[in-house]
Order: C-alpha cells, then structure tokens, then sequence
C-alpha cells in the first residue's frame, strides 16, 4: 500500500437542491483508488453512490447543485478546481473514462460502430490507424468479429455488445482508471458475467484502475479488491473485500449481506462440469 | 390426481407473420411448449431475454392468444371462453407484474385501488370494505393506518410491489403469475419480496407462475423449473434436479454465470466455470 492513489475524494459533499429542499446526496465521503486496484461502491438506490461517482469524474448537472465541497483529487491535480479544458484533456488521453449502465442511451442511433469509435480515436491521424485501432480496441473487450460489427448501428448490436463496445471506446484514450456505474445491470445473467471477466481481464492485463458503482454484491465479489458501502450519502464501511464479507462490521453491511445471501446461494449449485 | 389449474398444450406465438408481399418469416417467440401447473405447486420458468418466457405468461393470463395450440383452466380451454368463464378465470388467476410502478393506476389512492377489485368481485359490502383492505395491507406488511391512503408515487418501489401483490390477493386466486416480479427492487427488498411471496404461497396453498432469469431466486421458491430457450423448452423438471444434476449445455452456462455473493468461491470458481461457459447463438 505503498502506492500514491491514482483517485482520491476527501470529505466529499453534494448537496443537491430538489423542488426547494436540499438533498444531502453526498454528505462528506473519504475514497482512495490506487493505481491497478478495482475499487467497488456499493449501495441501494438513493444512497448516493452514483451521484459520487458522477462528483469525481465531474459530470454532475450545475443547475441542481446546492453545496460541492471537499476535494477529488487525480493523481496530484484537484479534479473539481480544473479547467474544463484540463478536464477535457484527462478525459481524452491517459486519464479517466467512464461507462454507463444504459449503453443503447450513450450511443449515437443514426452513426455506425467505426463511426463512434472514431470519434473517441481523434488523436490517431490517419484512417488506417483508425481502423486499426478500433479493431484492436473491439479485440480486447472480447468482440472478435471486428469488421462486421464496426459496420453496424447501435440497434443492430445485442445489449452486451452495445456495453462492450461502449467499454472498447472507453479503452480508447488509454485511461489509467474506468469509472462504471452499473454496468451490467441492464443485461442478461451470461451476458452479465462475459462483461464482468472482460472488466476483469482489463484490470488485470492492463493494470487499468477501476472504480465499479453497483448495487450487486455478487459482482463485487467478482471483480473488486476495495469495497465502500453507502447508505444514506455517507459511507458506512470501508474495507477490503474479503473482510467485508466475511466478517461485516457495520449492521447495515451485515443487512446487506444477508439479503444477497438470501438471493445468491453462496453454496454452487450443480458441478461445475 | 386432480385437474392443473392451467394446462398449455402445443402452444405457439409467432410474431411479425408474413410481410406485405408473403416474404419474410414468422418469428416463433414460443414454439409448441406443453406444460401444467398443479394446485399449490410453484413454477418457475427460466431464460434470459428472447426466450419467449413473458410472452409464455401473457397466454397463460389470457392477455394474449396462441397462435396454435391451445391453454386450459381446470380443463376447459380458454379458446371457448364465454364472458362468464373469463370472470370465474380473473378471479383465480391473478398476475403480478415487473414494474409496480407502472402496473398501480397513478391517480388512485390504495385504498381505492383495492377497493376497485373488491367490489367488482363482489368479495366485500359498504360495510365490510374498510376491514377487507386494511386485511390486505396488512397480510402483505403494510400498516393499514399508515398506507391506505397513499398515492403509488407516495411509496417506494417495494412498497409498490407490495401493493401489487395485495391487490392479485384481493380475489384470494388459486394462482398467481408473477412475470419478473423482482427484477426491479434494490437487493434487501427483493429479499424481503421473496420471503412474502413464500409466506403467501405456504399459508394459502397458493399456486405460483415465477418468470425469471434470476436462479437464485428461482433455486429459493419453486418447486419445478422450465429452462426456455428461443420459445423452446431446453430443460424440465423438480427444481434440485434441474439445478443440481443440469442435462443440457445451457442450462449448465446458466448456472455457471449466476454470480456469489462469497468472493472465495467466486475467485475459486473461475476457472471451473470459464471452462464450462458454452458459446450459444444470440436470442432474438
């Protein structure tokens, strides 16, 4: 743990103004990623975790927001204070991309798949290493049949395709950290589990640091190393994820467990042949 | 043995028939599914989506008809189905449906919802009405007092769910079909869900149509399985053996994606299963 975090939030506050009353979404919430760790925040719908993810990556709505304080910091930049065109340029090349839950609302309906990639592939110069690339980025979420896919419209494609192409774009300014909010929630079970073991895969073979929003304790699981539980805009236990589920300190931690426990048997069912 | 409830014989649904100028294929969303469900027996029928299982229970309720074949109440096909017929078959064949939110008319209170169904039923007077819903609230976990006369956008979405299920039990059916009827409430409330749909079914000898793609839940409630497949059955049987002694391909990749909630079995298990994941043709 000697590791500098990659993505740190320090006392972190969103309160958010809704019809009049103020909403303490986010209510002072300390989190570290370091670099290659796979960091999950868990928690139930209006717990905040997903208005914090939106708070560190600076995607949050201005309209609404009553307080932003604390400090998000990337590396050694402090990621609320930065310029939108130094945001711009961590998002563009080795910093931060994210991945939403709804991939069909995140693509554009009227473009081809090669179109979009390219999009994301603005700093290659030439269309040759375009192509190539987005190839290579589609190889890597585990879609193998580049050449027909990149010809395809986003309706065209089965929902764990959209997600992975949608991940493959994400890949492609070479981020050092994937921030996913639910990525898989859309998606049917095997289809679910393909995008859980290429999130994986990219964790491990790339070092690519993540940061996984969801309400799954299965996928946590899965995937994380880091788990941060919230409830009620504060995170109520921090720990690493074997401790968390074996030995839960917080009661709604316990809750929470017990209630996955109840619907993902920890026991295997059936051999696995 | 008596009479299932409800017996589907060579049942069909194909959509999209022939195109303007005769070209162009009959998808078969269901393709020739017989099944029966059994007095107090939980059914839960199994695939991911495209399998045809929604559109299943569509033709199971009666909200939509067989392109062939044919499905059956206590014996009498639904086909010959006078007006009479489909009252006596309403009031015992109730559905519950994903999104609760969508399926509670948005301007009615509660109470008044529950009263709707009372009523047309016959099933409570003037004067028997009051202790009749708070009877329902209660038997589903809600404070009459507390709840009857809220707005749905007024409760949770489990709360929702909730209200749902009260108002299928209003009738007291004999069965329920319940079309992913989890799928969209946070984990510690499917939980909850779950241990009242088990709760309902035990104490009222209560029949169960559960459509999921969740095995877990699925593993927890019922007492068969169907595996769909493309509008075809892959699978059937008693849920341990379907579950416990899988015979076909799919079913085995179904199982091997279902995720733990124990990271040292997950981590133990995936390189067991990443042998066994089985590469399948996209559904619909």
């Amino acid at each position: 743990m000697a590791d500098a975090p990659l993505l740190s939030a320090r006392n972190v506050k969103v309160h958010l103004r809704v019809h009049g009353r103020i909403v303490k979404a986010v209510d002072g919430v300390d989190l570290d990623v370091l670099p290659g760790q796979c960091v999950g925040i868990v928690g139930e719908s209006g717990s905040g975790k997903s208005t914090l993810g939106r708070a560190m990556t600076r995607l949050l709505p201005n309209v609404e927001i009553a307080e932003l304080s604390g400090s998000v910091r990337f590396g050694t930049e402090d990621v609320l204070a930065m310029s939108p065109d130094r945001m711009r340029a961590l998002r563009r090349h080795r910093g931060l991309s994210m991945v939403f839950q709804d991939p069909l609302s995140y693509l554009n309906p009227t473009l081809r798949v090669d179109r979009q990639m390219a999009e994301a592939l603005r700093h290659l110069l030439d269309r040759r290493a375009v192509q190539d690339k987005s190839a290579e980025l589609l190889l890597q979420v585990g879609l193998s049949d580049t050449a027909r896919i990149l010809r395809l419209y986003p309706h065209e494609l089965s929902g764990g395709m959209r997600q992975r192409v949608l991940i493959a774009m994400a890949l492609a300014p070479d981020p050092q950290i994937l921030v996913a909010d639910e990525p898989t929630t859309a998606l049917d079970a095997t289809v679910q589990y393909q995008v859980i073991q290429t999130l994986r895969r990219l964790n491990k073979e790339r070092n690519l640091a993540m940061l996984i929003i969801t309400h799954d304790l299965g996928m946590v699981a899965e995937l994380c190393d880091q788990v941060y539980v919230m409830n009620g805009g504060k995170v109520v236990e921090a720990a690493d994820v074997f401790t968390l589920f074996d030995a839960p300190k917080h009661e709604y931690t316990a809750s929470l467990l017990a209630a996955a426990r109840r619907l993902h048997q920890t026991k295997a069912l059936g051999e696995p042949v | 043995m008596s009479i299932p409830i409800l017996t589907a014989r060579g049942v069909v649904k194909s959509f999209g028939s022939k195109g303007w100028f005769g070209a162009g294929d009959a998808k078969r969303a269901v393709d020739t599914i017989d099944l029966d469900v059994n007095e107090g027996e939980t059914l839960a029928i199994v695939g991911e989506s495209g399998s045809g299982k929604s559109t299943l229970a569509r033709m199971l309720l009666g909200l939509s008809k067989p392109t062939s074949g044919d499905v059956s109440y206590c014996g009498q096909p639904m086909g010959g189905f006078a007006a009479p017929d489909w009252a006596a078959f309403r009031k015992s064949v109730q559905p519950i449906f994903q999104d609760p939110a969508s399926s509670l008319n948005p301007r009615m209170r509660v109470d008044t919802t529950l009263a709707n169904v009372l009523r047309r039923h016959r099933l409570a007077t003037r004067a028997t009405l009051d202790t009749a819903i708070a009877e329902l609230l209660h038997s589903v976990g809600l404070d009459p007092v507390q709840f009857h006369d809220r707005y749905p956008h007024q409760l949770s979405g489990g709360q929702q769910q909730r209200i749902a299920i009260a108002r299928a039990m209003a009738v007291r059916p004999k069965l329920i079909i319940a079309d992913e009827p989890l799928s969209s409430l946070d984990m510690s409330v499917q939980a909850q869900i779950l241990d009242l749909l088990v709760n309902l079914k035990t104490s009222r000898n209560l029949g169960l149509v559960l459509i999921s793609h969740d095995l877990n839940v699925v593993d927890a409630i019922s007492d068969r399985i169907i595996v769909m497949y493309l509008g075809k059955v892959i699978e059937a049987g008693p849920t341990k053996q379907v579950l416990g002694h899988p015979q076909s391909d799919y079913t085995r990749s179904l199982l091997a994606a279902k995720l733990v909630a124990d990271p040292h079995i997950a981590r133990q298990r995936r390189l067991a299963i990443e042998a066994t994941m089985v590469k399948h043709p996209e559904p619909i």
